[in-house]
Parts: structure tokens; sequence; C-alpha cells
């Protein structure tokens, strides 16, 4: 049990090596292959950390404090197994037309290697390298297709990533120069005992600030529209759905590591401005894909707004709200994928009778789209009810921006489920059962979660409170907020106000955008009152 | 100590000046890499101890070793930097035969 932990992070990578080196067609199984090794491996992984508590690993004959570390508890095993689940549907969905593409498997298994080894690692420098390798995979794949707008978007994502990587390297200097180590498990300990210098204060907000990079809060998410509508469209699912949880894994995991609670409304409010805006963007886009990220953006902003507030029913909302979104973003942008390929657009506004040319896709994005708005009988809804519930303790105006903020997501959605009317295309779509197959276990996920949920979560240590699946006043909130979105809808595209226009175009360039990382660290600066 | 302090603190601060006003993709390169390098002087500024022998097993008993630790954690640094500024040079090669510029505001307003 103990090379555990190794296994899951070099067997994607030697898989991956094997398949660009040996370069023929039946090898490619191999990834399937080790897909099912590992899941296996995970089931009696996870069962035996379930009886024996957290797992901690040294790799190599060297003492805590400088070794390598790597630690799994319930936290990182839940987003382990969602990574094996995002990789099993991706490998699906893939297939058809990437089974012989060499070069993209081995980008592809890598990152899950890579990945996997980021959730477990228990030291903060190699989190960083893990974040780093991560990236840069990422970037690589986002290019992938070689259009102007991947390439431009990419160095956007990689070099704006990167700045954002100098704070966490400067946060991590300061950590080891007052504490004289970087072992997770030892810092929490000794940071226990210490009174909390400057010194140890700023490098918190220097990795708080990284953080906010990688998870695209606030001020500093322009990297992220970009990045998620300009990749392939199985990678945008990934990243939309599993890559930027990178941030906010670290987040938590820093959060933790610090215990500090000065800042946890400023991270509140944070979340709420993030999704705020995210929102607003997503109101005036027109781009299929572009719409989807920014509300990447929202949801995010509401995973934040729920994690602030540690040991509260908004916390536990926030993880469920976490591991839902990625459900649902991923299927959202699969079946967005196969329906720009058919179609050969990308605007909202020019697609048309996408239920009549593939009834299938369309039931699973339907599915997906309710999820995301919250709707009933779908994962959205626990994550969201639990959102709802967990804010009833905090001030009206903020219960009434966050039900805005339901207000615009449900209004852009009705404003995509224009593509669904019209006629059907003379060509029906070939059958490609790896899509089909990859679409439909995401969208069965989605809607057997809201039965299964409480079992699940206590499987990974978490009790969650029981919802009832059907309440008559979230069904009247539900109805009132459609029918106000049918009208929203009808005056944002029949009028289309100059400002919504001045909104789609407006652009920040990279320099700024560095300078609102700044920004974002004064302002840090200034609400935890250091100086 | 003060003053070389003072000196990493100017550097980074070049780095990140000239990362928010710099205007195309080989200026941002090359500002990151500054601000980057700030960083490796800061790390090892703050590990360095005087008077201490190097941290090599049969090199002198004087007591006093300098912490490696820092030095193996700043290698691996600069690989992934080194990585990452290759990869960001290539990109720049591939938007200059795509766009015909490298200016930041000219290709990210095209289409």
């Amino acid at each position: 049990m103990n090379a555990m932990p190794l296994l899951f992070i070099f067997l994607p990578i030697i898989i991956a090596l094997l398949i660009y080196l040996i370069h023929r067609p039946w090898i490619s199984v191999l990834g399937f292959l080790c897909q099912g090794f590992l899941s296996i491996a995970l089931f009696f992984y996870t069962r035996f950390v379930q009886l024996t508590g957290a797992h901690d690993i040294i790799v190599g004959p060297w003492s805590k404090t400088i070794g390598v570390g790597l630690r799994n508890d319930s936290l990182s095993l839940s987003f382990l197994w969602l990574t094996l689940i995002f990789w099993w549907v991706l490998l699906a969905y893939i297939w058809s037309y990437r089974k012989e593409d060499y070069k993209f498997l081995f980008f592809f298994l890598f990152l899950e290697g890579t990945f996997m080894g980021l959730l477990q690692s228990n030291d903060l420098f190699n989190f960083f390298i893990f974040i780093d390798i991560t990236t840069i995979l990422s970037t690589i794949l986002i290019i992938y297709e070689k259009d102007g707008f991947a390439i431009k978007s990419g160095v956007y994502y990689l070099l704006f990533n990167s700045v954002g990587m100098l704070f966490y390297q400067l946060g991590f200097i300061f950590l080891y120069s007052s504490m004289g180590t970087l072992n997770m498990s030892l810092l929490a300990e000794r940071l226990a005992l210490v009174p909390h210098s400057p010194l140890i204060r700023f490098s918190f907000l220097f990795f708080m600030v990284a953080v906010g990079v990688k998870s695209a809060v606030f001020p500093v998410y322009n990297w992220l529209p970009k990045a998620h509508s300009a990749a392939p469209s199985a990678i945008s699912a990934l990243l939309s759905g599993l890559l930027v949880k990178s941030g906010l894994y670290a987040f938590l995991r820093i959060r933790t590591l610090f215990a500090f609670d000065f800042m946890n409304e400023f991270f509140f409010f944070l979340g709420l401005f993030s999704a705020l805006s995210g929102v607003a963007f997503a109101l005036s886009q027109k781009d299929l894909k572009q719409i989807l990220a920014y509300h990447t953006v929202s949801q995010i902003g509401l995973i934040v707004m729920g994690l602030s507030q540690p040991n509260t029913l908004l916390y536990l909302g926030g993880i469920a709200h976490l591991m839902n979104h990625a459900l649902f973003k991923a299927l959202l942008f699969l079946c967005a994928g196969i329906i720009i390929h058919h179609y050969q657009k990308r605007r909202v506004t020019e697609i048309r009778g996408v239920f009549h040319t593939m009834p299938f896709i369309s039931v699973a994005m339907i599915i997906a789209m309710i999820s995301i708005t919250g709707g009933f009988l779908t994962n959205g809804y626990i994550s969201k009810s639990l959102l709802t519930y967990g804010l009833a303790e905090k001030s009206g105006w903020i219960r009434l921006l966050y039900q805005i903020i339901n207000l615009g997501t449900m209004t852009s959605f009705i404003k995509i489920a224009q593509i669904f009317f019209g006629p059907a295309l003379p060509d029906r779509r070939q059958v490609n059962p790896g899509q089909w197959i990859a679409v439909g276990a995401l969208s069965f996920a989605c809607l057997a979660i809201p039965w299964i949920y409480e079992p699940l979560w206590a499987g990974f240590g978490v009790q969650l409170p029981h919802i009832s699946l059907f309440t008559p006043q979230k069904f009247l909130i539900l109805c009132l907020q459609g029918a106000l979105g049918i009208g929203l809808v009808r005056w944002l595209t029949l009028k289309e106000p100059k400002m919504v226009r001045n909104i789609r175009h407006f652009q920040i360039g990279f320099g700024v955008s560095n300078g609102l990382m700044l920004f974002f660290l004064l302002l840090m600066i200034a609400a935890a009152d250091l100086i | 100590m003060k003053l070389s302090l003072l000196l990493i603190f100017l550097l980074f601060c070049i780095g990140f000046y000239g990362l928010c006003v710099g205007k195309t993709v080989i200026k941002s390169v090359f500002n990151l890499i500054i601000a980057q390098t700030a960083l490796l002087l800061l790390f090892f500024q703050l590990a360095y101890t005087p008077n201490a022998s190097p941290p090599i097993l049969d090199h002198g008993t004087t007591g006093l070793w300098v912490d490696p630790y820092p030095q193996a954690l700043m290698i691996t640094t600069i690989v992934i930097g080194a990585s990452i500024t290759s990869l960001a040079l290539m990109f720049s090669i591939k938007i200059y035969h795509h766009y015909g510029t490298l200016t930041w505001k000219k290709f990210m307003h095209k289409d």
C-alpha cells in the first residue's frame, strides 16, 4: 500500500511514454487498460484509507522536514475519484478521432499523472512543481489545433499563470525562511504554536494571490474565458471541469494550513463579486463556448463564497457545488463541442434546430442546463439548495444578489436554449458510440446524484444534511426566474442595449491584467489590515 | 544584508513593472525571467549563513553548514522556468507567423 500514491502518479506517465514511443494503432488501448488498473487500485486504496485514516508517505530515505511527502485523506481521495472519472469519460469521447494521434494521447495521459500528483502532494514546493507542469501541459493541449485564436489564448494563459506563480514562490520563500520546512503536516503543527509574524501573514497573502489567479476569481479571471473557449472541446471540458479546481484545491489546503479566519468575509465578498461579474459578462456574449466559460467564472465565485466560511452549511454547499459543477460543466462543454463540430458555427444566434438534428445530445444538454440553474431532480439542485440554506443567516441584500446571480444564469441559459428550436439540418449526424457513452454517462451522473448523494458523500466522511427534492417555494422562485429570464432574453436580443455591446467588446490587455494582479494583492493587504 | 535585500526588491520591481507595461510578448517573457531571478536571489540571500562551510560531508568539520535545501529547490525552479520560457518563445514565433506582429494590443484584437 505504501507505493500506491506513487503508482497513481507514475503509471499514467509511463503509459503515455509507451504510447508515444511504440507508435502503433494497438498500443492506444493501453490507455484504457491503465484506467482500468488505476480504478481497481484506487478502489482498494480508498478502502485502506477509510480503515486506517489519512495515509502519509515520504519518498526516499529522508526525514520529514526535507523529503518529498505525499498524503491522502478523504478530500484528496474524492478529488482522485473525480479525476479518474474525468479521464474515463474524456478517453471515451476523444477515442474515435484521436486514437491514432499518439502525441495528443501522450500529453493527455501525462496530464493525468501530474494532476494526480498535485492532489496528493503534501509539500508546498512539490505542489508548486505539479501546478506548473499542469499549466505547461494544458497550454500544449489548448493550442493543439494550432489556429490563431488558440495560440494567442494559450500564450496569454501560460504567461499570466506563470506571473501568478511568482507570488506563490514568494510565499514559500517567506514561509521557509521563518518556519524551516515546507512539509504541510509539519507546517500546520508549527504554525499553530507560534504567533503570526508579519512575514507569515504576508506569505499567506502571496499564496492567496497565486491561488486567486489559478482559480480565476474577481480581478484576475481574464485568462479563463479566452483559454477555455479556444481549446478543443474535450480539453475545454477538462479545463473548466477539473483543472480550474486545482486553484480551489490549493485554496482549501493552504487555508487549513494557516488556519487564519480574519479573511473569511473578504473571500466571501470576493466570491460574490466574481459570480456577479461572470454572469454580467456571460449575458453579453454570443459565442456558445464563451458563454459557458464565463459561467465557469460565476460558478467558481459561488464555490469560493461557500468555501470561505469553514464549519458552516455554506462550506458544505461549496464543496458539493465544486464536485457537481465539474460534472455538469463538463457535460455542457462536451455537448457544445459536438454541436459546434457538426454545425461549424459558434454563435448562439446562428445555430438552429439542434433538437431535431441530434435529439440525444439535446436531451443531455438540457439536463446539464437544468442542473447549472439549480433546477429540480439534478445534482445542481442539491448544492444550490445547500448554498441557499447556508445564506439564510446572511443579510437580506446578499440573498437578493444571490438570487440575481441565479436569474442571470437562468437568462443566459434560456438564451442558449434558442438553438434547440427550428427545423432540422438535412444531414443527420453519424452515430459516434464513444461520444454517446461519454455524454450519456455524465448525464446519468447528473440525474443519479440527487438520489444517492447522502451515502456517496458519507463515504468520503462528509455528512450532508437531507434535502427534500421538491418544495413548492423553490418551484415558485424557479418559475418566476424563468419567466423573468424569458423577458430579459427577448429584451436583450431584440433591443440589444449599447452597454451590452460595449461589455462584449471589452478587452483587458496582458499588462493591465498584471496590474490588476498587483491591485488584488493590495486589496488583500488592505483587507487583512497589515499596514 | 539590508542592501542586498533592497537590490533584490528593486530587481523584482523592475521585472514586475516591465510585466505591467511591456508591449510585446518577448518583453513580457524577458521581464518574467528578471522577476524570477530576483526570487532566486532572495531565497539564496535568506538562507545565507556567514562563515559557514558548504554542505558536503567530508569538507571540514566547523559544525556550521549552509542549508542545502534552498539550492535544491531553486535548481528545480530554474528548470521549470526554462521550460516555460522556451514554450513561450516558441509560441511567439507561431504568433508572429500568424499575425505578423508580437504586440499584445495588435494581435489580441485580430481574429
